[in-house]
């Protein structure tokens, strides 16, 4: 038995063949297959392709059925390595995540960048969020003073 | 590369430990609220709720050791959140020497109440007295409802769906019952819990837990299997909690050499439904076990890291483990508490209990 395949059109222009099924683990994708209205491809201007690739790998990882059994154990191996990336690129698959509404690779990219922050100075937070610092130095240092436990 | 959006930044901030987001409030003033805000507080909850975790106080020398804070025994109660490190020091009140006091929350107000013993029942005095955390005054209050006389409670309370249990032994002929204190309302009711009747000579062991949603009782005991001595769990469940029925499931644990060679106490129950038992003192290597009683498994997992100076064998500690804590943001109006033994403050000596919320027992 043959699955439906629908189209999707990444920003820069190219077009990825995906089974239904697997495409609809994105909420948005999922109400547009609802609404009928796939049959030209379903543009995705908020997703270059170099990005969508990863996504689509993703969906097709987590699409589990008979012909993909795979454990939540495995699962969670897999998310590791699947995730070994650079952080420019983990912040694009957190926006595309967003975008496309996929709530498990949005709440896996979210934390993985929690927990690579999670030990960093506030100089490195800013510089990676670009985070203007409008505190006087005597502000921030009140503020520090309050919260001392938490730099100890 | 497009920026990520303050919502989306939120989103990660949300899943971080309590000590990295107090910390991030030197970000910027536009940080500093974002994270102090209640729609962010909420998330953070949410979000933690999500894992919830065993906390672990060791006691030393008087002093109550969070992994950050120290305490000190005394007795003037307080109540802190180890998570934020910030605490209220409760007014004085004056009990009797075995008074309990008792935590409770209830969810629709979203109030904290400490409900404590304070006299002996009589006449001329009120036998409890509540405080209500977070209001600008702390002062403690007579209940307008009066609770049924009883002659001493037997263990610690837990609170279940904004009501708060607890052991008591009647007066006259000695028998077990279920104090209610519903938060909200501060009325109490009871009913029988005869079943714990065999215990009443030593109830130390016993504690009151919610298992999958329903009130329950555990302890345990060394049983005998042929030539081997076992552990056996003994847990009573509040099935109906209408007519007051109480079933009794008796669990004989498998073999695990760590834990039939050890002091344990029993921790209390994950909201899977894990039953965790907890060796009593510090020491290396520390080990907590889970029990599954549908599956019959028992793990055995390692906790590295009490510190040096908890582990060496002169040293050790009486730990407590706190089951299903959650990370709380939310502050009460309070004071600092700074982490150093030089300003040590107090515990509420009467429950050792911190303010997380027992409510998320119900977040499954």
């Amino acid at each position: 038995m043959s699955s439906k395949m629908i189209v999707l059109m990444s920003s820069d222009g190219q077009s990825f063949e995906v089974e239904e099924a697997v495409a609809i683990q994105s909420q948005t994708i999922a109400h547009m297959v609802e609404d009928d209205c796939v049959a030209d491809g379903i543009p995705l201007a908020n997703v270059e392709s170099k990005i969508l690739v990863k996504v689509i790998e993703y969906c097709k990882k987590y699409h589990v059925d008979e012909a993909n059994p795979i454990s939540e154990e495995d699962l969670n191996k897999w998310d590791e390595k699947f995730m070994d990336l650079e952080q420019s690129t983990i912040f694009e698959l957190i926006l595309a995540a967003n975008y496309l509404n996929i709530k498990s690779l949005f709440d896996l990219t979210c934390q993985t960048v929690a927990d690579m922050i999670k030990g960093k100075t506030p100089e490195e937070i800013r510089s990676t969020f670009n985070i203007e610092n409008d505190f006087t130095p005597e502000e921030e240092e009140a503020v520090r003073k309050e919260n001392q436990w938490a730099f100890e | 590369m497009e920026p990520i959006p303050n919502d989306l930044i939120l989103e990660i901030f949300s899943r971080l430990p309590a000590k990295s987001v107090i910390g991030f409030r030197t970000l910027s003033k536009h940080w500093a609220s974002m994270l102090r805000s209640p729609v962010f507080t909420e998330l953070f909850l949410t979000r933690s709720s999500n894992r919830p975790r065993l906390l672990f106080a060791a006691e030393r020398n008087g002093l109550l050791c969070f992994p950050d804070l120290w305490l000190s025994k005394d007795a003037s109660p307080v109540i802190c959140n180890p998570t934020t490190g910030m605490y209220e020091s409760l007014p004085d009140l004056m009990r009797y020497k075995n008074a309990r006091g008792f935590l409770g929350f209830d969810p629709i107000g979203k109030q904290f109440k400490v409900l404590s013993e304070a006299y002996p029942f009589s006449d001329q005095r009120e036998h409890h007295e509540i405080l209500t955390l977070g209001t600008e005054e702390l002062s403690w209050r007579s209940n307008i409802i009066s609770c049924p006389a009883y002659d001493r409670s037997l263990s610690e309370g837990i609170c279940i769906n904004g009501v708060l249990y607890y052991l008591a032994q009647t007066l006259g002929v000695p028998s077990c019952v279920i104090i209610c204190f519903d938060v909200r309302s501060e009325e109490f009711k009871y009913f029988d819990a005869g079943c714990f009747n065999d215990q009443l000579d030593d109830t130390s062991g016993l504690i009151l837990v919610n298992y999958e949603g329903k009130l329950s009782g555990i302890n345990w005991k060394y049983g005998q299997a042929g030539e081997r001595r076992t552990v056996e769990l003994r847990m009573w469940v509040l099935e109906d909690a209408e007519k007051h029925e109480w079933v009794k499931y008796v669990y004989t644990l498998p073999e695990n050499e760590v834990l039939d060679s050890c002091d344990f106490s029993v921790a209390g129950v994950t909201t899977r439904g894990d039953i965790v038992l907890c060796m009593k003192y510090t020491c290396k290597p520390f080990y907590v076990f889970y029990f599954n009683p549908e599956r019959n498994t028992l793990q055995s997992v390692e906790i590295q890291d009490f510190g040096a100076n908890l582990e060496a064998v002169e040293n050790c500690g009486r730990v407590y483990a706190f089951v299903n804590h959650v990370e709380d943001l939310r502050v009460n109006k309070g004071k600092q508490l700074k982490s150093s033994i030089s300003q040590v403050k107090h515990l509420c000596s009467c429950c050792n209990k911190v303010s997380q919320p027992d409510y998320h027992y119900q977040k499954a």
